[in-house]
């Protein structure tokens, strides 16, 4: 357990050291995962289903803001949707377009959830999602995460209707609008998802904030085991067939994750250390704040604990009279 | 040289520099402004959306509706029509209401503390 606290602050030291580095290489490989992810999954547009392009995307999102990701996806995946039909085109566009509009206009921080969650379903963990924005967002993180189910089952729908919709070439638009329209609308598989994944992010939240010791472990556990019986009981009200081996290893493997992250993200101040300038009458200051370690006592962030006395809080350079 | 004060005056510029700015630039409107003005943007994008949906709509079920325009009543369609409208764009501005006000208070709170350090440092100048 030492060890793993050793790595812990390691990990937190190297953090604050190197945050600028470390953001904007996450950046860019959060980046080329999902483009790459979606050429990959449609591809029917070859234009863009180009390594060069992909590469020159990912390394501008790298020092664009986070959300920058989730505009080229959206795009991405639209251009694609237009490489298979026009009305396709049209109804994801529209999707995307509501999201904003009607979402992620007021929350601009929880946008990502709606490009890791696809991610989180083609690695098999869906059920990490709910529970890790449950306990790092608000109850209404629980939008942000259907959202992002909606985009992986539309994601979905393109791959498997691929021959059907390809070849309905020779129908009106309106048929081909109507079936698309029907496809994602009458998806239970997709409700199942959404009624779980936001039942499950509020009980998480709602259970985290109590006031009991432990109350993230507790809240992390209990969120998993809400959204299994949670995706049972819809899917047997709504009549569809639930792969219980996927669910159930699915859901242990998202918990194993969960308890990671919670250990080595949640528990510690990733501060960075901070760089400002600023004056008085008599100086130009220069100085480096660095932070000093400290451990969260979670479930209750106003109480928190210094665990190692670190480095001296503010340093300074030697002032200089009169410097720009 | 005062320890203290470049504690200080460091916390304040990182305040500056992060968090700070937004607030700063909430809290450079009134709070009744601040709230109209983002009510009034609410109105507008839910309004968008509201038009992209009803367009939806309407070529999803454009063969029916092309059957059935001419016995529509006019009036009673767009009764009901407006009745939606009022409740789509309602509710995000009521949304959107009690968001940015929210969101104004908490500003205007760090601002509250930001104003207190300041008071401090002249404070810490005057006894320098």
């Amino acid at each position: 357990m030492e060890q793993l606290y050793l790595i812990r602050e390691g990990l937190r030291s190297f953090y604050s050291k190197y945050e600028g580095y470390i953001r904007s290489a996450l950046k860019f490989l959060l980046c080329l995962i999902v483009l790459t992810a979606i050429n990959s999954k449609l591809g029917y547009m070859k234009r863009i289903d180009n390594t060069a392009i992909v590469l020159i995307i990912s390394l501008l999102c790298s020092f664009l803001p986070a959300n920058l990701i989730v505009f080229f996806s959206a795009v991405f995946v639209a251009l694609h949707a237009y490489g298979l039909s026009l009305e396709t085109a049209v109804v994801v566009a529209a999707l995307f377009f509501l999201m904003f509009l009607l979402y992620y206009r007021y929350s601009p921080k929880d946008t990502l959830a709606v490009l890791i969650t696809p991610l989180c379903f083609y690695l098999r963990i869906p059920y990490l999602m709910p529970v890790v924005f449950g306990l790092i967002g608000t109850p209404l993180s629980a939008v942000s995460v259907s959202c992002g189910v909606v985009s992986y089952y539309v994601i979905e729908y393109m791959n498997e209707h691929y021959d059907v919709l390809s070849g309905m070439a020779d129908e009106n638009t309106v048929a081909r609008f109507k079936y698309i329209v029907d496809g994602l609308l009458q998806n239970k598989e997709m409700i199942v998802m959404i009624a779980a994944f936001s039942v499950t992010v509020v009980a998480v939240n709602v259970i985290k904030r109590l006031s009991i010791d432990h109350s993230w472990t507790i809240a992390l556990l209990s969120g998993i085991v809400i959204d299994m019986f949670t995706v049972i009981i819809v899917g047997i009200r709504l009549d569809i067939k639930i792969n219980a081996g996927a669910l159930i290893i699915g859901s242990l493997l998202s918990a194993l994750i969960a308890v990671i992250i919670k250990f080595f993200v949640f528990a510690v101040d990733y501060e960075k250390t901070e760089r400002v300038q600023f004056e008085d009458d008599e100086y130009y200051y220069y100085v480096k704040a660095v932070p000093k370690i400290r451990k969260k006592t979670l479930g209750s962030p106003e109480k928190e604990k210094r665990i190692e006395p670190g480095r001296a809080q503010a340093r300074y350079r030697s002032p200089q009279k009169g410097a720009n | 040289m005062d320890g203290d004060r470049v504690k200080l005056m460091t916390r304040m510029a990182s305040f500056e520099a992060n968090e700070g700015r937004q607030a700063i630039r909430i809290c450079n409107y009134f709070r009744s402004d601040y709230v109209i003005l983002n009510v009034v943007r609410s109105i507008v994008s839910s309004t968008i959306a509201f038009m992209l949906l009803a367009g939806l709509y309407i070529y999803y079920n454009i063969d029916t509706l092309l059957q059935e325009v001419y016995s529509m009543d006019i009036i009673e369609t767009g009764k009901t029509i407006i009745t939606w409208y009022i409740l789509f764009v309602g509710t995000f501005a009521l949304i959107s209401y009690v968001v940015y006000s929210f969101r104004y208070d908490k500003a205007r709170k760090s601002i509250k503390d930001y104003n207190n350090a300041l008071k401090s440092l002249s404070g810490l100048n005057d006894r320098s």
